[in-house]
Formats: C-alpha cells, sequence, structure tokens
C-alpha cells in the first residue's frame, strides 16, 4: 500500500463517526470609498516602514521619477512597467541593480501591501537594496478579500505580497531593515485616471465588479427610459433615453434631432464598474470614460463615450 | 432566598477572618446566609493534577451539600470556577450527577460577582477612603468566571485607591500541585509579579490560592507588604473608615 | 528526545538559577510579542476572525481527506510533483531522490517547524551537502548548534552580545558590531547561498486546496528568496496545513500575523502557484510533500484533535507565564510552551510526553489569545488525566490524593484533620514530606488560622442572633 493510500486510509478511518462540520462564509469586509481606502494603505505602508508618494498627475509622476532616479546609477525595470514610468537610467541584472521597479498587480489598503506578479520576474523584486512600486489607482482594493479575489489564477506562477521593506528582529530583538529583502519600499500611487492609451506593455488589470451597484444602476437606467427626460452630452446636445431592449442588454436613444442611436448597456455597466473602482473619482469626461469602457472591454471601435458620458451624467456617477 | 457560603477549604483553613467577613458582608447587606456543615473542599487540586475520579468524588459530595440552594457563594475565584465551568464536564454524560452538576454551575457565585450582579449592589460604603492597594486578578476568576471589574469597582467606590500594577494580571505561579511539581518555575513567576508590587498598603485577591503563594514567597523575600482578602477589605469597606481591622493571613 | 523532556523540572530550574540572561532575554521578547498581539488584535473584530478561523479549520480536519485529494489534483495541475510522507524516513527517502535527481550540492532553507520534526537539517549534511538556515534567527542558532527555542523567534533567547561573539567567530565581524553590521554580514553572506544553491527546501503556512496555492508569511524575504531564486523548491507541508478556499487567506492571513507579532500581515507573504512556467524566473521544478508524522494519529484522538487547527503563531508561548521564565529549550521538544505540551504527547505518546503538560499553572492565558480558539487548557488538563490513568505520576502522588480525597468525602474525617493540623502546627513545616519541603524550601511555610471558620460560625450565628432577638 502506497504512503499515499495509507495516510488517507487512516484519516477516513479516524473520521468515520464524526460528522463532517459547517464551512462557514468568508467574512465580508466593509466597502470604503477609494480616498479612505488610500489613507488606509499609506498609513499601513508607512506605519511599517516604506514611503509613499502621491501623484495627481503622470507629469507629476514623471517629474518625481527624474528626481528620484539621480540618486541610483543602474535600476532593474519590470516589463510590465508602461514607458512613461521607466526611469531614465541604464538597465541592469537584478543583482547589481541599484534600484528594482515594478508594476503592482493589485495593492491592498486593509494591509498596506502591493501585490506583485511573478510575471515580472521575481530576482529584480527581492534582489534589489531598493524598490519602486508603481500602483495604478483602479488596482488599489480596499480589503485583503477583494485584492485576492481580483488576482486569483493572475500573475504567472507566484505572487509575493510586499507590505514594507524587509526586516528582523532576530538579533537581540533589536529591528534591522533590509536583512535579505530591499531594505527600502517606495511605493508611488497613481491617483490619476489612467492614461488608457498607454497600456500597450501592461497587461489588463483587474477593475472591480460591483454587482449591487449594477442592480441600482440598471433600475436607475429603467427608470430614466420610463421618464424620457432629456439629457445632455458635456457638449450641450440634447437626447433621451427612449427605451431598453427587451432583454436590457440595448438602449435605445434618441437624439435632438430626431435621429436614432443605441448603446449596448455593457458598456454603461462598464463605465460605472470602473468609475466605482476608482471611488470618487468622479471628475471623468467622455473621452477618458470612453477609453476606460474600451479598454476594458478589448473593444477597438466608438463607443458612444458622449452620450455614455451624459446618461451617467444625468444619474449622478460623474 | 436560599444562599448558602461555600467558605472553600483554603479560607476555612488558612484565611478564617475571610470567610467571617463574608458572612457579616452579606448579612448587611440583607442575605440570610447559611453556612451547610458539611462542606468541605470542592476537589479542585485532585481535578488540576488529573485525578479525575478522586475529583469526582469530592464533586458528589459538594453537589450533595449544596443541594436545594438558590445561590452558592464562594470567597475564593477558583473554587467557583470549579464548580461553574468543571463540574458540568466532570460529570458529563453521567446522568443525575449532570444535571445536578449543571444547577450548581448556574447558581455559583465568585462574592463580589454575587454582589454586583445578582444584589446589584456596587457602593458599600466609604470605608476605604484614602487606602492604596494592589489588586491580584487571579487567573481563574479573570479567564474562566469573567469575574474581571467586579472586585476593584467595589473597591474603588468604597474610596480605594487602586494602585497601577503592570503584572496584575500575571499569574503568581501557584497552580495547585504545579506549586510544589515544578517550584522553581512556580516561584520565578511569583518573583516576575512581585518585583513590580509598587507602593501600598495591601496586596488584595479574592483567591485564597494565589495569596497563599504569594504571601509565602513575599515572607521568604522579606517583602513586607499585608496581604488581605477580598472579603475582608470589603467588609470593611461596609463598615467605615479605621474600623474591623481583621487579621489577615499570617505566616511562618 | 523523550529522554530530554522528562528532564523539564530540572532543566527549567536551572535555566532559571543558572541562566539569568536567557529569562531575562526570552522574558521581555515574548511580552514585547504579546503586548504587540494585545494591540493588533483590538484593531479588527478578532472575536469573529477568531470563531471563523476556529470553524473554518474544524470544518476542513472534518473533511480532511477529500480536501488533501483535491489538493493533491490542484497541485498537479499546477505543475507540481506531490509525494506523501509518514514520518522522517519518508521525507528523507524523497529528499534523497530529489538530490540525486538535481544534483544537488548546496542548500537554503526557510524556516520551517516541520522540518525540524523531520530533521531534515541533519540528515542532509550527513550526506555531505551544504546546508544553510536563511532566517536570521534560523541562521544564528544553526551558527550556535541549538535547536529553535521559539517557533516564531528561534532565537529570542539569544542576547545581542552572544550574537556579536557568534558573528564574531563565523562571519568575523567585530565583537562590538552593532545590529545593522551584523544583519548586512549575515545577508553578504547569505546572499551569495541564494545564489549559488541548486535547492530551496520551505515548509508552509497554508495550503489551499481549491487552488493548490502554497502560502509563506515571514518578514524578512528570505523565504521568498529560497522559494523563487535556486532551481528546485521542496516544500514540506503537515496535513493539517491546509484550508479550503483561496477567499479563506484574507482572514487567515492576517490574524496569523496579529497573532504572531501585531503586524496586520507578514511583510512577505509568497502565494506559489507551481513551478516557473512562462516567468522570467523562478524554480523549474516544484516538490510538495504532505506530511503525517503524527498528525493522522492527532485527528484519530476524539477527545484531543483540536490541536490541529494551530497555525503555529507562537502568541501561546508569548503570553505563557512558563513559557516566559524558560523559553523553548528546557522542553526538549521541537514545540515548546503551550502548544508544545499539547501536541508532543500525540508524538511521542502520553508517556513520552510526561511531565511537559505539568508544566502550567492552568492560568488560560493560551486559551485566551490562541487565533483559532484551541481550548488548551482542556487539552492540558486531559493529557494530566491520561498520565494519572497510565500510572505516570510520582507514586506518592496518588496516595496522597487519595488520602486528601477521603478526608473531604467526611465531613467528620475533616473536622478532625482540621484539629489535627492545630494540635501539630508543625505539620505544615515537616521537611520529612517531600511535598512540604518542595513548598518550604522557596516560600516561608504557611501558619494556619488560630480557629477554621466552620469553628467561628457557632459565634457568627449568636453574632445574628443578638442583632435580631
Ligand atoms: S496553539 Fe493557538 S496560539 Fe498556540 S501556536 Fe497554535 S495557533 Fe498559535
Amino acid at each position: 500500500m502506497s504512503v499515499r493510500t495509507r495516510i488517507l486510509e487512516r484519516i477516513r478511518t479516524a473520521l468515520a463517526d464524526r460528522p463532517a462540520l459547517q464551512l462557514p462564509d468568508v467574512p465580508e469586509p466593509a466597502e470604503v470609498a477609494w480616498e479612505e481606502a488610500y489613507q488606509n494603505f499609506a498609513q499601513r505602508l508607512e506605519g511599517s516602514g516604506a514611503e509613499v508618494v502621491r501623484f495627481g498627475s503622470p507629469q507629476e509622476a514623471r517629474g518625481w521619477l527624474s528626481e528620484f532616479a539621480k540618486s541610483f546609477h543602474r535600476a532593474w525595470v519590470s516589463p510590465r512597467v508602461p514607458e512613461r514610468l521607466r526611469p531614465d537610467l541604464p538597465e541592469a541584472e537584478p543583482e547589481v541593480a541599484e534600484l528594482g521597479v515594478s508594476y503592482a498587480q493589485a495593492a491592498v489598503a486593509e494591509t498596506g501591501s502591493v501585490v506583485l506578479a511573478s510575471r515580472e520576474g521575481r530576482r529584480g523584486q527581492l534582489l534589489v537594496p531598493t524598490q519602486l512600486v508603481w500602483v495604478e489607482a483602479e488596482v488599489l482594493y480596499p480589503s485583503l478579500l477583494a485584492a485576492l479575489r481580483a488576482v486569483k489564477g493572475e500573475g504567472g506562477a507566484a505572487l509575493g505580497l510586499h507590505s514594507g521593506p524587509s526586516k528582523s528582529a532576530d538579533i537581540g530583538q533589536i529591528t534591522v531593515k533590509g536583512v535579505h529583502g530591499p531594505g527600502r519600499l517606495v511605493v508611488g500611487v497613481l491617483a490619476f485616471a489612467r492614461d488608457t492609451t498607454d497600456r500597450s506593455s501592461a497587461p489588463r488589470d483587474p477593475v472591480q465588479r460591483h454587482d449591487g451597484e449594477l442592480k441600482a444602476f440598471r433600475d436607475k437606467l429603467k427608470k430614466l427610459a420610463l421618464e424620457g427626460r432629456t439629457l445632455e452630452t458635456r457638449e450641450g446636445k440634447a437626447f433621451s433615453v427612449r427605451k431598453l431592449s427587451e432583454t436590457g442588454k440595448t438602449v435605445y436613444l434618441e437624439l435632438g434631432n430626431g435621429a436614432k442611436e443605441s448603446l449596448p448597456t455593457a458598456y454603461l455597466e462598464a463605465a460605472v464598474s470602473w468609475i466605482l473602482t476608482l471611488h470618487g473619482r468622479h471628475q471623468v469626461g467622455p473621452s477618458e470614460l470612453g477609453q476606460a469602457v474600451a479598454s476594458q472591454l478589448g473593444l477597438k471601435s466608438s463607443v458612444k463615450a458622449s452620450y455614455l458620458w451624459g446618461i451617467l451624467h444625468a444619474l449622478g456617477y460623474v | 432566598m436560599r444562599v448558602a457560603l461555600f467558605v472553600t477549604c483554603l479560607v476555612d483553613q488558612f484565611f478564617a477572618q475571610a470567610g467571617v467577613a463574608s458572612v457579616r458582608l452579606l448579612r448587611s447587606l440583607g442575605v440570610d446566609v447559611e453556612f451547610p456543615r458539611g462542606q468541605t473542599c470542592c476537589g479542585q487540586p485532585a481535578f488540576n493534577a488529573g485525578h479525575w475520579d478522586e475529583a469526582r468524588a469530592m464533586a458528589l459530595h459538594t453537589l450533595e451539600v449544596f443541594e436545594g440552594y438558590d445561590y452558592v457563594v464562594l470567597p475564593s475565584g477558583s473554587c467557583a470556577s470549579m464548580l461553574r465551568v468543571h463540574y458540568p464536564e466532570l460529570f458529563k454524560g453521567r446522568g443525575p450527577a449532570s444535571r445536578k452538576a449543571m444547577a450548581l454551575s448556574a447558581r455559583t457565585y465568585e462574592l463580589s460577582q454575587f454582589i454586583v450582579r445578582v444584589l446589584g449592589v456596587e457602593e458599600l460604603g466609604q470605608g476605604l477612603a484614602g487606602r492604596r492597594l494592589a489588586y491580584h486578578y487571579g487567573c481563574h476568576a479573570l479567564r474562566e468566571l469573567g469575574v474581571e471589574d467586579e472586585p476593584v469597582r467595589l473597591l474603588k467606590n468604597a474610596g480605594a485607591e487602586i494602585v497601577p500594577w503592570a503584572e496584575d494580571r500575571e499569574c503568581c505561579g501557584f497552580g495547585g500541585l504545579f506549586s510544589v511539581k515544578m517550584p522553581v518555575v512556580s516561584v520565578a513567576m511569583a518573583d516576575r509579579k512581585l518585583d513590580g508590587l509598587p507602593e501600598a498598603e495591601a496586596l488584595v485577591s479574592t483567591d485564597a490560592g494565589c495569596l497563599m503563594h504569594l504571601v509565602g514567597r513575599m515572607a521568604r523575600r522579606g517583602i513586607g507588604v499585608p496581604v488581605r482578602h477580598l472579603a475582608e477589605l470589603l467588609w470593611e469597606a461596609r463598615q467605615g473608615q479605621g474600623a474591623g481591622q481583621t487579621e489577615g493571613m499570617r505566616h511562618a | 528526545m523523550p529522554e530530554r523532556i522528562k528532564d523539564f523540572p530540572r532543566a527549567s530550574a536551572s535555566l532559571i538559577e543558572d541562566h539569568p540572561e536567557v529569562r531575562e532575554a526570552v522574558y521581555r521578547a515574548t511580552l514585547h510579542f504579546d503586548q504587540n498581539r494585545a494591540k493588533a488584535y483590538a484593531e479588527v473584530p478578532v472575536e469573529a476572525w477568531r470563531d471563523y478561523a476556529r470553524d473554518v479549520k474544524a470544518h476542513l480536519l472534518s473533511r480532511l481527506a477529500d480536501y488533501l485529494e483535491k489538493a493533491e489534483a490542484r497541485l498537479k495541475e499546477n505543475g507540481a510533483e506531490v509525494l506523501w510522507a509518514d514520518g522522517p524516513e519518508d521525507a528523507h527517502r524523497i529528499l534523497a531522490e530529489i538530490v540525486e535527481r538535481h544534483g544537488v550540492r548546496r542548500v537554503v532553507k526557510a524556516k520551517s517547524m516541520l522540518t525540524e520534526e523531520l530533521g531534515v537539517n541533519a540528515f542532509l549534511e550527513a550526506r555531505g551537502l551544504e546546508v544553510y538556515e536563511t532566517d536570521l534567527g534560523e541562521f544564528i542558532i544553526q551558527l550556535a548548534k541549538e535547536p529553535p527555542s521559539h517557533i516564531v523567534g528561534p532565537a529570542i533567547h539569544k542576547s545581542l552580545d552572544q550574537v556579536r561573539r557568534l558573528f564574531h567567530e563565523h562571519l568575523g565581524t567585530p565583537t562590538d558590531a552593532e545590529p545593522e553590521a551584523l544583519a548586512k554580514a549575515a545577508r553578504a553572506f547569505l546572499r551569495e547561498r541564494f545564489l549559488t544553491a541548486e535547492l530551496g527546501i520551505s515548509g508552509a503556512n497554508f495550503l489551499v486546496a481549491e487552488t493548490g496555492t502554497i502560502a509563506l508569511v515571514e518578514n524578512e524575504g528570505n523565504i521568498r528568496l529560497t522559494t523563487s531564486v535556486p532551481r528546485v523548491h521542496v516544500a514540506f507541508v503537515g496535513i493539517e496545513k491546509l484550508l479550503p478556499r483561496f477567499d479563506d487567506l484574507a482572514v487567515f492571513l492576517q490574524l496569523l500575523a496579529r497573532a504572531a507579532t501585531g503586524q496586520p500581515i507578514g511583510t512577505f507573504v509568497s502565494l506559489i502557484q507551481g513551478p516557473k512556467k512562462d516567468d522570467p524566473d523562478g524554480p523549474e521544478a516544484l516538490y510538495v510533500v504532505l506530511v503525517d508524522n503524527g498528525r493522522t494519529a492527532a485527528l484519530a484522538d476524539d477527545e484531543a484533535w483540536e490541536v490541529l487547527r494551530c497555525i503555529r503563531c507562537g502568541a501561546c508561548l508569548n503570553v505563557c507565564p512558563v513559557y516566559r521564565q524558560v523559553g523553548g529549550h528546557p522542553y526538549g521538544f521541537v514545540y515548546s510552551g503551550p502548544i508544545g505540551e499539547i501536541l508532543a504527547p500525540h508524538f511521542l505518546g502520553v508517556e513520552g510526553a510526561y511531565p511537559l503538560y505539568n508544566a502550567s499553572t492552568l492560568c488560560g492565558a493560551c486559551g485566551e489569545v490562541c487565533p483559532v480558539r484551541i481550548p488548551i487548557p482542556k487539552l492540558i488538563l486531559t493529557w494530566r488525566h491520561r498520565a494519572v490513568d497510565s500510572g505516570l505520576t510520582a507514586p506518592a502522588e496518588p496516595q496522597l490524593i487519595r488520602a486528601y480525597t477521603e478526608t473531604m468525602r467526611r465531613p467528620a474525617a475533616y473536622r478532625l484533620a482540621s484539629k489535627a493540623l492545630r494540635l501539630l502546627p508543625s505539620a505544615l513545616a515537616s521537611e520529612r514530606l517531600p511535598v512540604v519541603r518542595a513548598w518550604t524550601r522557596y516560600r516561608a511555610g504557611l501558619t494556619p488560622s488560630p480557629r477554621p471558620f466552620h469553628e467561628l460560625w457557632e459565634e457568627l450565628e449568636d453574632e445574628r442572633k443578638n442583632a435580631n432577638p
């Protein structure tokens, strides 16, 4: 009999007269708005000795990066890092690089963690003395549970959660940093809607599903169709939602000039999900919105962004 | 309401005045407390050392002695916990004894717990005004019975100041037979606790076992702080200033 | 091992009397851990989490065979090779084959209590391999040739000065080097080993059955390196380490860190999903060894199986007043403190583990902090009871307890004994009784109250009658 069979048999015998016990549901953490999530994230990370920098625009991030890069000579940069976020430094192997730059698969506010994918290369995340990790606003999850759900099965053979610089208190209970992994962790949070045209080098990142909120959104949409209110695009063009298709999958519009248009509900839902993931980042224009939807759904064609924006604006999402 | 005092063997033998104080205190609160004559020991020392048959024999005796009372009150946290927590386990699946154990468990209270939770009394008097006391939270009272702030609340409400003591919730190292099976570890624990003992007029607890251990170690180390049972102080609280200097625990 | 266990009373006493510096180091470290834990617990809905964690583990154990099969299937799908070990011999045979197959000469190890159980280091070294513990604490005790004294902080018993001396001897650092410099020296030394070792050996904190994910938690980054850099990774996983769902990691990772060190989460968490696939680096081969080593026997124990819920956080050690005086070494077993007391008898039998489970006052502090709510004091009592049933106690003890019981069952006998106590006041100081001797050697003898309470009762009755005539 194989060891495997023996062990399994012993277990089955041991459990023969014992009832299977109930598996409890996983505790669902409370939803947290993006700004609060960011605060938690920064506070936790700083609490464990990391540095957190927040950027309101791509220019700001870029400017900071060129300053930051000055104190290093060579860097290892993850292939996942988009062009605009790569330091202007000669690239080097992780064994000799002074700086490693990673692009987070996800980030966790609750625990102050960045989630790094092995697809980037793990040595570059571990052997460098200083690590810079970019976090896009939309991959910052309020809870560990939400982040784990988003990255489940993603990222390659292994994921690493980094929640601060490497440390140890094994020598006389005195904390020292940089024992094996990076002794300095800098996290750059890109707290602006992503420039979705620059996605070439970055794989698609997860946008959270907000099923409860989406249901509410569909109800609001139905109501809008019933009321037949006049809506406006940001450019001031009037239009209205005429009706929803039988299946609810298409929204039919009537434009000011009497022309007819249609819009897949999926576009609207993708836009809502994206907005909610950004938690309170309502200041988006039609083109940004359109790009986000297109990139999320993998579309190349137009998503009729101006009407999309008009509807979401009327319902208070933007 | 029929209330029985289970004075416990340790208080009976070594803290007799705490028993006296318990009776006077309860009477002063309108409780006509009875003292069932057949009572001896709850069986805890045997139980904790793993001698469950013997523990059961003593527990059966105790179940009999305290049958028919509405409440059984003990001036001892760990003995109360023996009745309350461990009797039902000891007699699990043993028919009538199990039912009796459950019934007794539900009626069992440590003294301060009985005063606060059953009698609803939190103000005993002002007899401890200006007294500075160190309080030791006995482990079983604290963790098994959930007696946490009752004793301290009663003392404070009577005007006593409870001096801060970082180790006030640490185990004193007694542990029944543990104290003689592993005496060096046992006193090391007591010493840890006592090293941080702040200046106080008395060291107080509701557990005779702990007090016995601490008093023995303090005497050996020449620490002069008197050790007093909670019951005595609560009776002083009731009486008013200066009255009722009770004897406390003595040592050789 | 059992021989050393038997020695606990003497070893613990001599540690206290002869090594005050160890007692001091352990006390400070554990107090610090425990204070951090208390703070960290207070920040989250910890009671609900503990209920949940207890129930998840209880459920898992109640369906363990199914979950193991599921985990095995997922691991294989992920490209790992799964092996099973009953105990050390199987584990050694498996390792020998892997070493052979991959031409391994150098091994880096991540801290793993299970590999301590299995004697992995000694086995590999005996075969002429170089084995390096890479956790700084483990590295220190490897240099000192000692076993770990704590499941989370293996070197907490070592003072800074002791580490300085060790590093001076082995790494050539100055005798007054600061902790940073010492850490740097260890880093440089081990970095070279990481980059040249062919094999990385780790344990596992969790193995998710749903996805075949191995979760490892640490603060230094050495586990990430051990499992990322060498070409081959072997993970030893105790069969009780499973979790049913990937989502379960969310609470377990946080609860473990909060219980162990008071952190919101371990600084580094590795979620390993298989050997390298389309990744630029990482091990080419992953072996997962599922180990029993006494666990199925524990599972079969209707009264004491709950110990298998343990997630090895060390919180019970940190809060244990006995452990705090003596640290882990006097226990003479891989696991020390409260968890050691209730694990040892499963591994070594009630006799082999005697008298570890007597090393407790039953103060209950461990049960109060355990993140998976193992009723540790209750299990200690269970083993004590079994020890008595197996006749393991000193012969005088049952006699003494029987005599005591006979006295206490008869009120008349009790009264008589009470009188005798006062007639022979020296009884309690009689050095002839070993029990008394053990008491009076360290504490003042006891004097009974002049009259026992039961003799004062009549007077109290009179007092009452006089008050209400
Ligand atoms: S028994 Fe509980 S407290 Fe102790 S190590 Fe295991 S999980 Fe942690």
